[in-house]
């Protein structure tokens, strides 16, 4: 009797944090599909009186907002196929060969991890400029890329481990060599440690904002979270809120689904290497 | 050499021909790891350098010369109020947010990990939800719950009888602290929740024989079994909280009156607003050491093999 009174309690404790929690982004959606009169009323209606979809449409076509998704794509779909090929061969070294000073070179490699990505943003914008890729997307994927290798080397580190050496060693027996099996044997099996790092770097791409804002000077080349932030001051499109979040709507769907449906590798990766933001 | 390459590969697995190739041999590693290190090299490693170095001269944003000054900028800045105010508030800011960030995720961590309780997922999956939003989108959302004429937060408190607040003038700082916690108590929960799935459920088994509370069985049991990853969870937010300002940088601009303007902010603001590269990077220095310093006493106090284990 009592343990049942302390579950129902638990289920009420969590219930009232998931409400708490989960609210904000309910509200996005809710303020994403209110006529823009409605949003300036108060007290604020909970459930919109009239439901405009047409903010969806608003926001892609005539905001332009399409055009910050696609540039959001290029930008996390070309980090996550540079990060993800950099550091496939590197983590199968550090797996599977012994060679001096391995300890200091995998703590180094952690310790990048806590080396802060904002404090970086000045000198990175003097190297970039030395390189002539500011307002380039080279530039940013570069930087994305030497921030997410860590986690990635990590990750696939011990998917590789975790194949057995005479697995590797039985597949070269036929004169294969060692770098050949990297392919034929290690790649299909470390397949879920790749799609945890592709995963990662391609939120931790998406969701940025403060280094494509200082990094980019080009409309047309804004992710949709610098050319959001832009409408914000905007005198036309910063007062319609409704179109405001439809489009913040229409950037949080794909990590949403991301999310959704890969929740297991999403704790895996984000416990595994401890990463934040 | 290309083609010694490629017989060094072949080679590599048993009898080498001759001692050349097994030199080769052994630099398989290397060539493998080479990229990836060269990636992290240039735009993780050199920044730090190129910060101090940065630091030494006179240089604006988008004009090529650089004039060496010595350590002028870093006498300059703790003559200047308007630093030492961000060191204030960013020390409230980093304090408040980790402590609430670690606290929430703690007892999130408690609640999912409690025995015997259905839908863990379902509960997971909406407390995990903040952390898939962009910094601007939880920016953006937050700025609208606590606009002063039309937030819900205002309704809410109308609600509970109290007046209606100008959230982002009179109670700034607490404002976007509570927006940073939001956003950020998913990665305490995680890593906390992962550490309490790792204790022996035996040990909890004897205690109930003893005749142990739950209350009881947290604080003797759960808290002493994850207190290094706890530690650790710690650590990585205050660096992580130190350097971020997208949230503060979307809902107030450091304002008003310099009331949020953290570290991070006042940084971004000299480099890119004020055009002072060489200033800005004496800033990312100094945020530079305070993360190593950090790191430095936390390795002392644990040893390398916790932040080898925790992470």
């Amino acid at each position: 009797m009592t343990n049942r009174k302390k579950s129902l309690g638990i289920y009420i404790l969590m219930s009232a944090a998931a409400i708490v929690i989960a609210f904000p982004v309910l509200w996005m959606f809710v303020m994403s599909v209110k006529p823009a009169d409605e949003l300036y009323r108060f007290p604020p209606t909970i459930l919109p009186d009239k439901w405009e979809f047409a903010n969806y449409t608003k926001a892609l076509f005539e905001a332009g907002i399409d055009n910050g998704l696609i540039n959001s794509l290029i930008l996390a779909v070309g980090t996550l196929a540079l990060s993800v090929t950099l550091s496939f061969p590197a983590a199968y070294a550090l797996a599977k060969y012994e060679f001096k000073g391995k300890t200091i070179l995998l703590l180094a490699i952690l310790a990048t991890q806590l080396i802060p990505g904002m404090a970086a943003i000045v000198p990175l914008f003097d190297i970039l400029q030395r390189m002539h890729l500011v307002n380039t997307y080279s530039g940013l994927i570069l930087i994305y890329t030497a921030r997410t290798l860590p986690l990635n080397i990590w990750i696939l580190k011990g998917f590789f481990q975790s194949i057995p050496n005479e697995l590797i060693e039985s597949s070269m027996v036929d004169g294969s060599s060692k770098i050949a099996s990297l392919y034929r044997v290690a790649l299909p099996l470390a397949l879920p440690g790749i799609g945890a790092a592709a995963m990662f770097t391609f939120m931790q791409t998406w969701i940025d904002f403060i280094l494509p804002l200082t990094m980019l000077f080009n409309e047309d080349k804004f992710p949709f979270s610098v050319m959001l932030y832009k409408f914000v001051g905007d005198p036309i499109m910063g007062t319609n809120y409704g179109v405001l979040f439809a489009a913040a709507a229409l950037g949080t769907i794909p990590t949403l689904l991301i999310f959704a449906l890969l929740q297991r590798f999403f704790v895996q990766g984000l416990t595994a290497g401890g990463v934040k933001g | 050499m290309g083609q010694s390459l490629i017989t060094a590969i072949r080679d590599n697995t048993g009898s080498s021909r001759s001692r050349f190739n097994k030199k080769w041999a052994k630099t398989i590693p290397f060539l493998l790891m080479f990229p990836a290190l060269a990636v992290m090299g240039l735009f993780a490693l050199f920044p730090v350098i190129n910060a101090f170095r940065l630091s030494l001269f006179d240089k604006q944003l988008l004009n090529p010369g650089e004039t060496f000054v010595g350590l002028d900028h870093y006498s300059q800045l703790f003559a200047n109020g308007e630093f030492i105010n961000a060191l204030k508030v960013s020390v409230i800011y980093v304090a408040g947010s980790v402590a609430l960030q670690f606290l929430v995720g703690l007892a999130l961590a408690a609640l999912l990990s409690a025995q015997g309780v259905k839908g863990k997922r379902f509960f997971r999956t909406a407390f995990i939800v903040p952390y898939t939003l962009s910094e601007l989108v939880v920016s953006l959302i937050w700025l609208q719950m606590l606009d002063t004429e039309f937030g819900i937060i205002n309704y809410f408190a109308t609600l509970l009888g109290a007046d209606p607040q100008n959230w982002l003038f009179d109670f700034a700082l607490p404002a976007v602290i509570v927006a940073n916690v939001w956003w950020g108590s998913t990665f305490s929960l995680l890593m906390l929740e992962s550490a309490m799935q790792g204790i022996p459920k035996e040990l909890y088994e004897a205690a109930e024989v003893d005749g142990c509370t739950s209350w009881g069985k947290f604080i003797h049991i759960t808290l002493p079994s994850i207190r290094y990853v706890s530690l650790l969870n710690m650590i990585m937010i205050t660096l992580y909280t130190i350097n971020s300002f997208g949230i503060i940088f979307v809902l107030t601009a450091g304002g008003p009156l310099g009331s949020t303007d953290v570290i991070g902010m006042f940084m971004w603001r000299s480099a890119f607003q004020f055009m002072d590269l060489g200033l800005g990077a004496t800033i990312s220095t100094l945020i530079f050491v305070v993360n190593i310093l950090i790191t430095l006493v936390y390795i002392r106090l644990f040893g390398l093999n916790t932040l080898k284990e925790g992470a």
